[in-house]
């Protein structure tokens, strides 16, 4: 059973005017953040998102949990339609649905000790019967992520990143939620740290059959984590495969890109390495492309990609790809109809 | 590049920095001994927690104002540990160019980003106007890859990455010597990275500038880095040449850390990790800090701190390699 299913789902933020467009009466723009995006991800699974810096990531995981609103779709978590859910009843949702933020010091209170801004959450739920019995609980859990309990009584300046990081999935993973949009949540630790976090997100996975949204720029990580993996470019997918799929064999040429451009920690490899960097510019998500979004810079680009936006269809190796390369015969003759 | 010939323009002798909290110091930086030469790239490695920004920040004095500075730390020449904020301010930006690694907490989310720059730029140019300022803010935003016309919006309005990518424009502005880069790349995807990676090194061709990187990207340090200092709680454990880091390790530490690095295989799902966590800053062991983590642990580890030893072209913190132990 799917536990967040997403429809069409759009985000347009509207650009700042300068006094003299105002007066111009310059149209209104937009930053189409995301553009059309569906998926959903089953209970127990867990749905990664990797792609290019800006390409709605985020954006689409605060959607998921009506931290924004979406422009246009329809949000599904276990089975109900909560776009259009009152705060109310939001409310009673938001123990179920956790999400570990990008930037962990934006989402600390810079003013609470670290240990309460974990009891916080405890309280507000009410999770263990007595406040030592919840202190109790957050020094077991600040064990997990590796943290001494000495930390309890620090203010979230006086961590380092990566603590501060692992005090953010404390929190979040305390309450014991059904759904974690986790964002960049191991960013910030060292390879020996993050594969002890990546182990314990696996337990509680098994433990209580927790879903996972799976926003990572990591693509060495999906491979523990993730059951399928979706690559973002300019507010689209582009291309939705299992780890195999996406790292050994991308279709896609952002996902092959991607791909050739992972630093290996090896430095006669580096040395060597061949990386298929596209060219041109970074892409304007205020004024995409048209047809293929990524058709400026494909080293394949063919006529139709110009024009015809490719859909999102299945290959025959069961992945999601959008590319005229794979469905060129069809494209063309949309465009001729 | 000539790795221990070129002039130091940034040297670290015994260095502690020592955070004041309420009840205790927190020893986050406890006497290393760094030299960074002009046009080269230090790699700076290690757990999370160790000390790296502490040292990185601690280079711009940029903590806490009753943080304790002891030993040296010279930045072309002029001991910066005694220094006032008054003088610190002319070494920042101009001297020293700093891209921190929490993006969001060092731009100030509420201050347009052509301001930022403005307020950048006249401090080392006062009487530049705010249209020059704004020209000089497109050239450097387009070159990390942000449209100039977005220079006009606020820091919150921008992904993750593109924060970063602004923040790093904002350390390049001034052309300094010495770029402290902390994490500069953790939030971009691996293309943008690998073009800001370049960016970064072509400036450092360019203007024969020296990079301090701070990063858990053990990719990223195979790439960029001359020589790559390895940290431990406050200390720092191994220093050498890349190759030298990558394919002979000497501290447990550094052989363990590189163990823990994933491989690609798919079908290979095993994590491996160093278990256990790193001792307390506030109370450190009397031994070496890895000891009770150290699958070669010997007695003397619990008793004496280990001294710094000379091995191969660099140097290590370990009794493994002191004269008399046996070697490994
Ligand atoms: N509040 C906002 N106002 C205006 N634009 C916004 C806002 N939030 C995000 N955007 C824009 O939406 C686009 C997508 O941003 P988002 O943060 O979702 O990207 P991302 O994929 O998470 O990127 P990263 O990998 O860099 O974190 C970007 O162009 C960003 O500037
Ligand atoms: N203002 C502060 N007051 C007290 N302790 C602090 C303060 N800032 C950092 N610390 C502590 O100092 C130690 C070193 O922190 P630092 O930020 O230098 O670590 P780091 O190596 O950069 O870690 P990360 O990889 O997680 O960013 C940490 O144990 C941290 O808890
Ligand atoms: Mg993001
Ligand atoms: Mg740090």
């Amino acid at each position: 059973m799917s536990l967040v299913r997403l429809q069409d789902i759009r985000k347009y933020f509207p650009v700042k005017r300068s006094i003299g467009e105002v007066l111009l009466r310059t149209s209104q723009s937009f930053v189409k953040a995301v553009d059309g995006i569906s998926f959903e991800i089953k209970a127990g699974e867990t749905f990664g998102l990797v792609g290019e810096s800006g390409s709605g990531k985020t954006t689409t995981g605060r959607i998921v949990l009506r931290l924004i609103e979406p422009t246009e779709g329809t949000i599904e978590f276990d089975g109900k339609d909560i776009t259009k859910l009152g705060s109310d009843e939001m409310r009673k949702l938001r123990k179920d649905m956790q999400i570990i933020f990008q930037d962990p010091m934006a989402a600390l209170n810079p003013y609470m000790k670290i240990g309460d801004a974990i009891k916080h959450g405890l309280d507000i739920h009410n999770i263990g019967n007595t406040q030592s019995e919840r202190k109790k609980l957050i020094c077991e859990m600040l064990e997990r992520v590796n943290l001494q309990a000495d930390l309890y009584d620090r203010y979230p300046h006086e961590l380092s990143g990566g603590q501060r990081q692992r005090i953010v999935i404390a929190r979040a993973l305390i309450l014991r939620p059904k759904f974690v949009v986790a964002d960049e949540a191991l960013a910030m630790l060292d390879v020996s740290v993050r594969s002890q976090l990546l182990q314990l997100l696996i337990e509680l996975k098994k433990e209580m059959n927790l879903t996972f949204l799976f926003i990572t720029h990591d693509l060495a990580t999906t491979k523990y984590m993730c059951n399928r993996i979706g690559v973002m470019y300019l507010g689209k997918f582009v291309e939705i495969g299992t780890y195999q799929h996406i790292y050994e064999s991308p279709m896609h040429p952002y996902t092959k890109a991607l791909i050739s451009a992972i630093p290996e920690p090896d430095p006669k490899i580096m040395e060597s390495k061949k990386r298929l960097i596209p060219e041109g510019e970074v892409p304007n998500p205020i004024n995409p492309p048209s047809g293929c979004r990524f058709h400026p810079r494909c080293p394949y680009v063919m006529d139709v990609c110009k024009n015809v936006e490719p859909p999102l269809v299945k290959s025959p190796d069961d992945r999601l790809i959008a590319c005229h390369l794979y469905t060129e015969k069809s494209a063309v003759q949309q465009q001729d109809s | 590049m000539a790795k221990n010939e070129g002039e130091a323009v940034l040297r670290a002798e015994n260095l502690k920095i020592h955070y004041k909290t309420k009840k205790s110091y927190v020893k986050a930086v406890d006497g290393i001994d760094l030299t960074l030469r002009k046009g080269e790239t230090i790699g700076i490695v290690g757990e999370s927690g160790c000390g790296k920004s502490t040292f990185g920040q601690g280079i711009l004095k940029l903590l806490p104002q009753k943080t304790k500075y002891y030993g040296k730390l010279l930045v072309r020449d002029v001991d910066v540990t005694p220094l006032r904020e008054n003088d610190m301010r002319k070494v920042r930006g101009k001297v020293v160019g700093m891209i921190f690694q929490d993006p969001m907490t060092s731009l100030n989310p509420i201050t347009k980003v052509e301001k930022l720059f403005y307020e950048t730029l006249e401090e080392h140019n006062p009487g530049i106007s705010f249209n020059e300022s704004r020209e000089v803010t497109a050239q450097i935003l387009q070159k990390v890859g942000i449209e100039p016309r977005r220079m006009r919006e606020y820091p919150f309005q921008f992904s993750g990455g593109m924060r970063q990518r602004v923040m790093i424009a904002l350390a390049l502005v001034l052309n300094p010597d010495i770029i402290v880069a902390d994490e500069p790349t953790t939030s971009l995807d691996v293309i943008v990275q690998a073009q800001i990676l370049n960016l970064l090194d072509e400036l450092r061709q360019s203007y024969n500038a020296s990079i301090i990187l701070i990063t858990h990207d053990l990719g990223v340090v195979a790439e960029m880095a001359d020589r790559i200092a390895v940290m431990y709680a406050g200390h720092i454990v191994e220093q050498n040449e890349k190759e030298k880091i990558y394919y002979e390790p000497k501290h447990p530490y550094t052989k363990l850390l590189l163990k823990s690095i994933p491989n690609t295989n798919p079908k290979d799902l095993e994590l491996t990790f160093i278990p256990g966590s790193p001792p307390s800053l506030v109370n450190p062991p009397i031994g070496c800090r890895f000891a009770s983590r150290c699958p070669y642990k010997m007695s003397i580890c619990d008793e004496k701190e280990p001294p710094v030893v000379e091995i191969d072209g660099g140097m290590v913190k370990c009794w493994l390699y002191t004269q008399g132990s046996d070697n490994q």
